[in-house]
């Protein structure tokens, strides 16, 4: 529908690599021309803190009130894996923790949108965000986190970057 | 039988009214009444509003919720202006005066808390002029606080029992 | 057998591990949130399974698979969460699967809101699943009901070999309740005739769990069989408490959270207006308690249905009465709580016999 509007989809980890884990799968995979959001703070934040499934290792949620063991899963790693497919335009993890990170997340979701404008096939932007009242740090410290310990398990990066091909 | 009490604990989040209710409710069960503790939940709180109906009656298929209450805590005007049109005995009403610029009985917890250096154990004040107001005894009430608060630090523990007794023997104007 | 304060979703949660419950598969929805968190520890701390699923769907899929291999199952969910679950539950209702559901149901349609209604009625005494097929449904209207009826319903579960549901609304699961949970696990009924347990060499019989039958003719077979079964369900659990037996004058019906607002209304109408009017709860919503109801309301010229949806209820209560008792209709969706002068005023306006619109 409507194919010279603009679409975006803005999700949540939970939505995203959870229970829509198949539909993001499949929409990729279909090189839908639209531009992902993808909002990862390790954590379901709207319904109280429960495991997610980008919970990190030994993480304490309210689901894994003894930290996340392997048992449960290990962090999905979905700018990775979308990256796998062959023909989609662009993916990019960032992360909010600071000034400097924020204004290139900015970058990248300003480069996500441009994919899209160019016809050039679906584009996904992970930013490692915060939550700092589920994993009980002042936000501050919350900052922190993201910066030395998320980033170990959700490197930063460009994944994909198919340069100004058309889709169609 | 004992006359059913119901309680409204209301005011804003982080106040602690909630947690109120809960001791409240921890008495009830101790004196054996059956005991429902209702909160406010969902989007309601997150206008910064909390509140919680406490229903403590002999028989165990009294409505835990209701239009009928008969005794209320009440610590911020919103508060006052909801709630105080369900009690029908002025004299069951405790507000927090240095919020509610209303004649009934209650104190200034915040100057009070603030002058004892409770500042934390505020809401122990309040649950104290409660115990107090149902004519519990004041071992009821260090009694539940003992069980509820078990765990947390020796010096948090203390405080909310000063506060407690502060609260019990307040004699408010 | 001490009296503790607890929260509704704890306490059924505990209830189900303090009755036996060996593996329980979730996700998080509000407001069940407290549920699937009690059993993420209480579980794997007693040696049971505790899966958060990647979806409902998911979790279902391995109630059917946990069921299917023997074992005393559980899930829980709210009402889009087991409006995605429907499908699982035809097929553990076609396979005859004992598993137990915790639907705590929230307001609606669609993502709707996270606050009480009962407006998954219908979705929980018919279901959304495909076929003719019937799950038992129990309706708590305290913490205290509904910790016994999680009890009750993996017993029905596994006597019936039949899904069976907890329904309560959200204000069960949200409130603190002194309560009594049960202090030993409940009596196992044999499973090993039918359990895919991988003993076909020390049994010498082969048990599948299945549903499905190309051959029309054991098809109908099975329905017939799973029919008669649900008639014999409908003979023996159907259930309602009478809250007045001395009162005469008319009749609220309801059940869960509106059921207990109804015995504050029944008091009022007695003690302001001195109308004596009974307060019937419903206690079970599949099987329907007709016959009783019928009964109880036979010499009244009024009786209210109040219900926390728009009607879903009182058309069941019309069909299944089909007296001449005129019956009414209270209600209120969306996550408004219905209160005792909604029952009182809707009690008073329509006893002279005032039409009100109610859903269509």
């Amino acid at each position: 529908m409507h194919p010279e509007k603009i679409v975006f989809t803005y999700q949540g980890d939970g939505d995203l690599a959870s229970i829509g884990a198949a539909e993001i799968i499949h929409a990729a995979n279909r090189n839908e021309n639209i531009t992902v959001i993808f909002v990862n703070n390790a954590i379901y934040g709207m319904t109280g803190g429960q495991m997610a499934p980008t919970t990190l290792p030994n993480q304490v949620t309210t689901t894994t009130p003894l930290g996340r063991e392997i048992i449960t899963g290990a962090p999905i790693k979905m700018s990775e894996m979308i990256a796998t497919m062959d023909h989609i335009a662009y993916v990019e993890r960032c992360m909010a923790a600071d000034g400097p990170s924020i204004m290139k997340t900015k970058r990248a979701i300003r480069k996500a949108f441009e994919c899209q404008i160019n016809q050039e096939g679906f584009s996904m932007v992970e930013v490692l965000s915060s939550c700092n009242i589920g994993w009980k740090m002042s936000p501050v410290d919350s900052l922190t986190y993201i910066k030395n310990t998320m980033t170990q398990t959700f490197p930063l990066g460009v994944f994909k970057e198919r340069k100004h091909e058309t889709n169609h | 039988m004992k006359p059913t009490i119901k309680l409204i604990c209301a005011g804003f989040g982080g106040q602690g009214v909630l947690s109120v209710g809960q001791l409240v409710g921890l008495c009830g069960i101790e004196l054996g009444y059956d005991v429902s503790w209702m909160p406010s939940y969902g989007p309601e709180m997150r206008g910064g509003t909390a509140n919680c109906h406490v229903v403590l009656s002999e028989s165990s298929q009294s409505p835990f919720i209701g239009q009928d209450m008969t005794h209320a805590l009440l610590m911020n005007d919103a508060a006052f202006n909801k709630f105080k049109p369900l009690i029908k005995k002025p004299e069951n009403v405790i507000i927090h005066t240095g919020l509610i610029h209303q004649d009934y009985p209650g104190c200034d917890f915040s100057v009070l808390a603030h002058e004892h250096h409770l500042d934390k154990s505020m809401n122990m004040i309040a649950f104290g002029m409660v115990v107090k107001s149902l004519g519990w005894e004041q071992s009821l009430g260090l009694k539940v606080m003992k069980k509820k608060f078990k765990g947390l630090s020796d010096e948090m523990i203390f405080n909310n029992e000063k506060a407690f007794l502060l609260g019990f023997t307040y004699e408010s104007v | 057998m001490s009296k503790l304060l607890m929260k509704g979703n704890e306490a059924i949660a505990r209830a189900a591990m303090l009755g036996g419950c060996e593996a329980f598969f979730g996700y998080p929805i509000t407001p069940q949130n407290e549920l699937i968190e009690t059993m993420s520890h209480v579980m794997p701390a007693n040696h049971r399974v505790f899966v958060q699923a990647e979806s409902e769907v998911a979790a279902i899929n391995m109630v059917y698979g946990a069921a299917g291999a023997g074992g005393r199952v559980m899930t829980s969910s709210s009402s889009v969460g087991i409006a995605l679950k429907q499908e699982g539950i035809s097929y553990c209702a076609g396979a005859e699967l004992p598993c137990v559901i915790v639907s705590v149901s929230r307001s609606g349609p669609g993502l709707g809101g996270i606050l009480p209604a009962q407006s998954d009625y219908h979705q929980s005494v018919y279901g959304g699943g495909n076929g003719d097929y019937r799950v038992i449904v129990l309706a708590p209207a305290s913490v205290q009901e509904a910790v016994d009826d999680v009890g009750k319903a993996i017993q029905l579960a596994e006597k019936y070999r039949n899904p069976a549901m907890v329904l309560l609304d959200g204000a069960i699961a949200q409130m603190m309740a002194s309560v009594v949970l049960p202090t030993q696990p409940l009596p196992r009924v044999d499973t090993t005739s039918w359990a895919a347990t991988g003993d076909f060499k020390t049994r010498g019989t082969r048990n599948v769990i299945n549903s499905l039958y190309l051959d029309p003719a054991k098809l109908y077979a099975h329905n017939q069989h799973l029919q008669a079964k649900y008639r014999e369900i409908a003979k023996n659990e159907a259930l309602l408490v009478d809250h007045h037996p001395d009162h005469h004058d008319g009749a609220i019906i309801a059940y869960g959270t509106s059921a207990k607002i109804a015995i504050g209304a029944a008091q009022r109408l007695k003690e302001e207006y001195g109308i004596k009017v009974k307060c019937i709860q419903l206690r079970t919503l599949w099987p329907f308690p007709k016959q009783a109801l019928r009964e109880a309301i036979k010499d009244m010229s009024f009786a209210l249905v109040a219900e926390m949806s728009m009607g879903q209820l009182f058309q069941d209560v019309l069909a299944f009465t089909r007296s001449d008792t005129v019956i009414g209709y209270v209600g209120k969706a969306g996550g408004e709580i219905i209160t005792s002068d909604d029952i009182v005023n809707g009690y008073l306006q329509q006893m002279g016999g005032e039409q009100i619109e109610h859903s269509v």
